[in-house]
């Protein structure tokens, strides 16, 4: 099977002062594959999917999405390029109401044809089970369902690649199992790219999975690969 | 869309049947409300705190009242040189000023503001600095049409009222509205939907300088009057403090604030001289009890859907 690859980087660092948070990260991800980023604490994993998606600019290293270099855009065109990044803390617009959350995410693909804002809206909602939520001030819902809503906004996007940091965190179990569900059924159409602790999710969900250590790559492979791995083992367990 | 219209229908009918006085109150208010929803665009939507905002007012203001004293152009297409004025300098404020975000935004719109004052005072002979100039009643005229008279000048001030109502009206409707309030709310969050903030925040900047300075032009026509007054200090706290009492973030908000305002301070001076002390109390009470402003309680307790 040929890949093609969705998103790369090239030796891609970030230094805050003399602290190296990333260094060197050579990272490849194939269209379509469900990848998950794991690692200790403070590994560097939310401070490399903050350069990918543009949020922090890089130190040094080149990162490529869909063919082209995007080292130097800001993030508003990256987004616009397909990615989209779900927050590790709950970012959402907590007084306005679930719909216009959604409908911001939705409606910058469809400026052409804005009447059908309020489908896309509804479809997005109904994927994560928050359709009967619509009219509520998103703030004021439990913080399972916010976290849901931030999925959702990621989903209106239409993205071709989703980054989620942390996307479980805070969940029920039953939340966990329906978000499971959830991202098989999207990556189907979308590459995504998961942050994630919970190493259950991990198992059900990676097709390959990265591992970060000190700001670096320490190994990557299908999860039985990572089970078995000797340097895994050691950067979760202490040496 | 309904109630908005009703409101100018209102104000359309209350030309028929107020006493002078107040008839001519409400042709300020009109004019002070619309440079009012210029800062409401900034501040209650985009969530920009301006602390300049009289040196937009003054853009337009001067720009009209300047090329009729000193070159005697007539006072349609004064009006229009204004409205340019402002166009073009509130497009250069944003893009200095937006360099700045949070307080350091707020003083940098402030320091902006004085520096124009001074530019006045310091061209003391062709603006007459603090006394200002009078635009004699002559040449107050479009099209003919006597601006000077009260019932002209009502007219003229509820059509530039309605025009900038239900241009902020279509504006929050929009798709481009939506996202001023996202950037107000959730500035991050609204880049990573892929928004380019800082065009929309400059976009936003330009509207509201550009609306402030029509409602400097048209007060200068309406009233006659051009002065460094309006470029002091207080005159840019006054949109703050109207929009605060009628809505943030509301389309009728700022001028419900205006209003009460006015007459609070009306009927407050005729009690005593210290009636901006009453319109502190008043201002306390309101923060503390209706935090969003008139419109926005009234918002928040029964019209939910109000824009």
């Amino acid at each position: 099977m040929v890949t093609v690859s969705l998103l790369s980087t090239k030796s891609v660092s970030r230094h805050f002062g003399g602290l190296i948070a990333v260094q060197d990260v050579d990272f490849d991800l194939p269209k379509g594959e469900i990848r998950a980023l794991i690692g200790p604490n403070g590994a560097g994993k939310t401070t490399f999917v903050s350069m990918l998606c543009g949020r922090i600019p890089v130190s040094s290293g080149r990162i490529t999405f869909q063919g082209k270099d995007v080292t130097q855009l800001p993030a508003h065109k990256r987004i616009q390029q397909g990615m989209a990044y779900t927050f590790q803390i709950t970012s959402i617009f907590a007084e306005l109401s679930v719909y216009e959350n959604v409908a911001l995410a939705v409606q910058p693909r469809l400026s052409n044809a804005i009447n059908t804002l309020a489908q896309e809206v509804e479809t997005a909602l109904r994927r994560v089970g928050l359709q009967e939520h619509s009219h509520r001030t998103a703030g004021d819902m439990a913080y399972g369902h916010q976290r849901l809503l931030e999925i959702a906004m990621g989903l209106g996007q239409s993205p071709q690649l989703l980054i989620l940091d942390e996307p479980t965190q805070g969940l029920s179990d039953a939340e966990v199992d329906d978000f499971i569900t959830l991202i098989k059924e999207v990556a189907q159409t979308t590459t995504v790219l998961l942050i994630e602790h919970n190493i259950n999710v991990v198992m059900a969900l990676a097709d390959r999975i990265t591992v970060m250590n000190f700001g670096q790559i320490i190994a990557e492979g299908s999860p039985d690969e990572i089970r078995q791995n000797d340097a895994v083992q050691t950067a979760y367990l202490g040496g | 869309m309904s109630l908005h219209l009703a409101l100018i229908a209102l104000l359309f009918a209350l030309h028929f049947i107020l006493p002078d006085y107040h008839h001519g109150n409400l042709a300020r208010v009109m004019v002070l409300a619309v440079y009012a929803m210029a800062y409401n665009v900034m501040f209650g939507y985009t969530g920009l705190l301006s602390l300049g905002h009289a040196m937009f007012f003054c853009a337009g203001m001067y720009g009209m009242g300047l090329s009729m004293r000193l070159y005697e152009i007539s006072a349609g297409p004064a009006f229009l040189i204004g409205l340019s004025v402002s166009v073009i300098f509130s497009l250069l404020i944003g893009l200095l000023a937006l360099r700045t975000i949070g307080v350091a935004f707020m003083i940098v719109t402030l320091m902006f503001s004085q520096a124009i004052f001074l530019t006045i005072l310091y061209f003391n002979p062709i603006t007459r600095g603090d006394e200002g100039f009078v635009i004699p009643q002559a040449a107050r005229q479009i099209a003919g049409i006597d601006l000077s008279d009260s019932g002209n000048r009502y007219f003229a001030a509820l059509i530039l009222f309605s025009i900038c109502l239900l241009a902020v009206l279509k504006l929050v409707r929009a798709p481009t509205g939506r996202v001023l309030i996202a950037i107000r709310e959730n500035e991050e969050r609204a880049k990573m939907l892929g928004y380019d903030i800082w065009a929309h925040k400059l976009g936003a900047v330009v509207m509201s300088g550009t609306m402030a300075g029509a409602a400097g032009a048209a007060y200068g026509l309406l009233f006659g009057t051009v002065g460094a007054s309006f470029a002091e200090v207080p005159f840019s706290i006054l949109p703050l403090l109207y929009v605060l009492l009628g809505g943030p973030g509301t389309v009728i908000g700022p001028f419900v604030g205006t209003l009460f305002m006015f007459y609070l301070r009306d009927l407050s001076s005729a009690l005593t001289d210290a009636h901006m002390l009453v319109a502190g109390v008043v201002l306390i009470l309101l923060t503390i009890y209706a935090r969003r402003g008139i419109m926005g309680l009234i918002r928040e307790k029964w019209l939910k859907w109000l824009p």
